[in-house]
């Protein structure tokens, strides 16, 4: 059996590449499992997708815990303790990062990671095909069924299922398929993922009787409080909102539009916007009547 | 002061809510409610109790403000009945899992469709994997004591979970009988305010309650810890009933068991038709049948001990459930079975439905029961579960389908 997972944010994508890994598979007959997990879903969020593939009925469930790839969409993700997205690799593990930056940048991110590790600018090749951000899912799903094998053919097959039931255009769809044509070859150069023996023998898990608590522990309280901005938001960000300063005319709109409270006030009452906390919802960008902020993609 | 007085059931459940000295009263107002919440209302409205009385949109509504009010520390009482504790039902949850302490009162009536208006116990029932403690009573003055005592186990530091309390509609709510009521002082030696440790709302204490968790292990916990604080409520409970009889004279068990020393043949029952069977207990004692009852009175934590050893050895044993799990059979039956399951001396058991939608189980059906009894006892299977359904009760049923229009062959 070959798991795949992918690791990406609520909105880039990550669940439909790991069902063009799964439609791609199933349409070259192999038997195939694919599922996403999302938590509480929120658009930034860290999330994560699975694909299973093997010749014989699959008799897992639920989250891959050994990968033998992983796809990470973001790689502000590599060190994110909610995301965790190289649990359970090893030296045998394959690591896809969609990044800006290359292997040995990252490898400093991640110094006990041992596997290989690849990387390229999917989300640079995906603008520059189809102008569409969403198309990552494509890159990536596509990058994943070329990795472990698949022909183009079956990839093009799989991608074309999952467009079947999107609503972009026909001049969209194409674009995708180009894109999809232009990933596979480049992911053509690395050396495909291979399978591992499957090994079912586990050691004895060490269980533990669970006793009674006092209701002070035993009830879904907590009384630290006040730690939620210990956890900044400003990575989940894919564009950044910038104020052009001689187009605002001081209305405060963003300012109390911003969801996060990610926009205060300086001393002449112009709006700044915290990058440690804005998500890059983008709603001031949209609010602005005045259209004085400008839109760039985050280079991290 | 003690004072005795006729009572209906509704009046005693309020009663044992205002002697109870409670703060707060959320209730939906509307039918299905009862005269309980009318009874608190007045009394608030004409200042005889302290706590605050307030109106919801629905029992969804009312069972969340009790949860939150509850979660401030204050001593919450509500009330519902049949559909109105199915419509809150997703509350129920939620509220036990944040392990606050506070009594709701359930006027069992059978459950649409058809719709219909008396007892039978399939809304209670269907609340008793909620997490809330489950208590079921069989007379008017064990309503009002049961509410007092049921405050004492939902506070308790080991149990700390919210209390059900059931009582039969039309056959107890509606019915007057005598209750002596204890005095207020002696109720709040009894049971004194309410000291919250873990859920409570103090501006220099900011705490956030009922957080969410996510990959199962930390749910584990905390669910698995509402089914600790149950397991320990069966001892906190026996406490309690025997300080409770100490100090107010009535006794009241995890289970009742009436003439069941020497006893052959046992039914048992819960809520207000175990009276009925304890009648023809005496009945079948004249005629010199050795016959006793066990009547269900804990239900959550379900005291799987008490039962087995009450039953182990008898020559047969009937369940009556007054309630029916279609495709299973009766609720309370399967419990006991597996409460007996592992015993060396388990007796035959006889599964009868009866008395759904509040139908009369009549000394004759009760006669059934005991030939059926005999023939388990000599080693006859009795197939269950068994509809206590008679002859005349069919005919009319075949009337009623006439009179609709519909064909039924003569």
């Amino acid at each position: 059996m070959l798991r795949i997972r992918f690791h990406g944010r609520g909105g880039q994508g990550m669940k439909t590449a790991s069902r063009i890994l799964g439609s791609a598979a199933f349409r070259a007959g192999f038997c195939v499992q694919d599922s996403p997990v999302y938590g509480a879903e929120r658009r930034g969020a860290p999330m994560a997708a699975f694909t299973r593939i093997d010749r014989v009925q699959i008799r897992e469930r639920g989250a891959i815990v050994r990968p033998d790839l992983v796809v990470v969409a973001d790689d502000t993700l590599l060190t994110d303790p909610a995301a965790q997205p190289l649990a359970g690799c090893d030296a045998e593990s394959t690591v896809l990062v969609n990044s800006t930056r290359d292997e040995a940048a990252l490898r400093q991110e991640v110094p006990a990671y041992t596997g290989r590790l690849l990387t390229a600018d999917f989300t640079a090749v995906a603008l520059a095909t189809t102008h569409a951000l969403a198309s990552l899912s494509t890159a990536l799903g596509v990058a994943a069924a070329c990795l472990v094998g698949l022909s183009l053919a079956d990839s093009l097959a799989g991608l074309d299922d999952e467009l079947t039931e999107s609503h972009m255009s026909m001049a969209q769809k194409e674009a995708n398929r180009q894109l999809a044509q232009t990933v596979y070859a480049q992911a053509s150069s690395w050396a495909p993922v291979r399978e591992r023996e499957d090994s079912r023998i586990a050691e004895t898990a060490p269980l533990v009787e669970v006793t009674f608590d006092p209701p002070r522990l035993a009830g879904p309280s907590i009384y630290a409080v006040g730690n939620s901005p210990q956890r900044r938001t400003g990575n989940w960000r894919q564009f950044r909102p910038v104020l052009q300063v001689e187009r605002c005319t001081r209305c405060w709109i963003c300012f109390v539009r911003c969801p996060e409270a990610a926009i205060s006030l300086d001393a002449q009452e112009y709006p700044v916007v915290d990058y440690d906390e804005c998500k890059g919802c983008l709603l001031c960008v949209h609010e602005c009547p005045t259209h004085a902020f400008t839109v760039e993609k985050e280079v991290r | 002061m003690t004072q005795r007085t006729l009572l209906t059931g509704n009046a005693a459940a309020a009663w044992g809510a205002r002697l109870a000295d409670v703060d707060y009263i959320p209730a939906f107002p509307i039918t299905p409610q009862t005269e309980i919440i009318e009874l608190l209302a007045q009394w608030a409205t004409d200042g005889t109790i302290a706590g605050r009385f307030v109106t919801m949109d629905s029992e969804h509504s009312m069972l969340t403000a009790a949860g939150a009010a509850a979660a401030t520390g204050a001593r919450v009482f509500t009330a519902t009945s049949s559909q109105g504790l199915l419509y809150g039902f997703e509350v129920l949850y939620t509220i036990a899992g944040w392990r606050v302490p506070l009594v709701l009162v359930n006027v069992s009536r059978a459950l649409a469709s058809p719709i219909t208006l008396e007892a039978d116990h399939n809304d209670i029932l269907s609340a008793r994997d909620s997490g809330f403690l489950q208590i079921h009573t069989e007379t008017c003055q064990e309503i009002l004591d049961t509410v007092l005592m049921a405050y004492r186990l939902a506070e308790d530091q080991r149990v700390m979970l919210p209390v059900l309390v059931n009582l039969d509609g039309f056959t107890l709510s509606f019915t007057r009988e005598p209750v002596e009521l204890p005095a207020a002082a002696a109720v709040s030696e009894f049971l004194p305010p309410y000291q919250p440790h873990h859920a409570f709302i103090r501006g220099d204490r900011p705490m956030a309650q009922g957080a969410a968790v996510l990959g199962g292990a930390a749910y584990s916990y905390f669910r698995y810890q509402q089914h600790l604080a149950q397991e320990k409520a069966l001892a906190v409970y026996e406490e309690i009933a025997a300080e409770f009889a100490a100090r107010f004279g009535r006794y009241y068990g995890l289970v009742e068991p009436f003439q069941l020393d020497d006893a052959e043949y046992v039914l048992v029952m819960s809520n207000a038709f175990a009276t009925k069977g304890k009648a023809m207990v005496q009945h079948w004692r004249a005629r010199g049948v050795k016959a006793g009852l066990l009547r269900l009175r804990v239900f959550r934590p379900f005291p799987a001990a008490a039962i087995a050893a009450a039953l182990a050895g008898r020559k047969a044993v009937a369940v009556i459930d007054q309630n029916l799990a279609p495709g299973l059979g009766g609720i309370t039956y399967q419990e006991i079975a597996a409460a007996l399951y592992d015993r060396q001396e388990r007796p035959p058991l006889v599964s009868v439905i009866g008395g759904l939608g509040g139908k009369d189980i009549s000394q004759g059906e009760f006669e059934a029961v005991l030939v059926a009894l005999q023939q388990a006892a000599a080693g006859e299977r009795v197939p269950g579960p068994w509809l206590l359904y008679t002859k005349p009760e069919q005919e009319r049923m075949r009337t009623l389908l006439q009179i609709a229009g519909k064909e039924v062959q003569a």
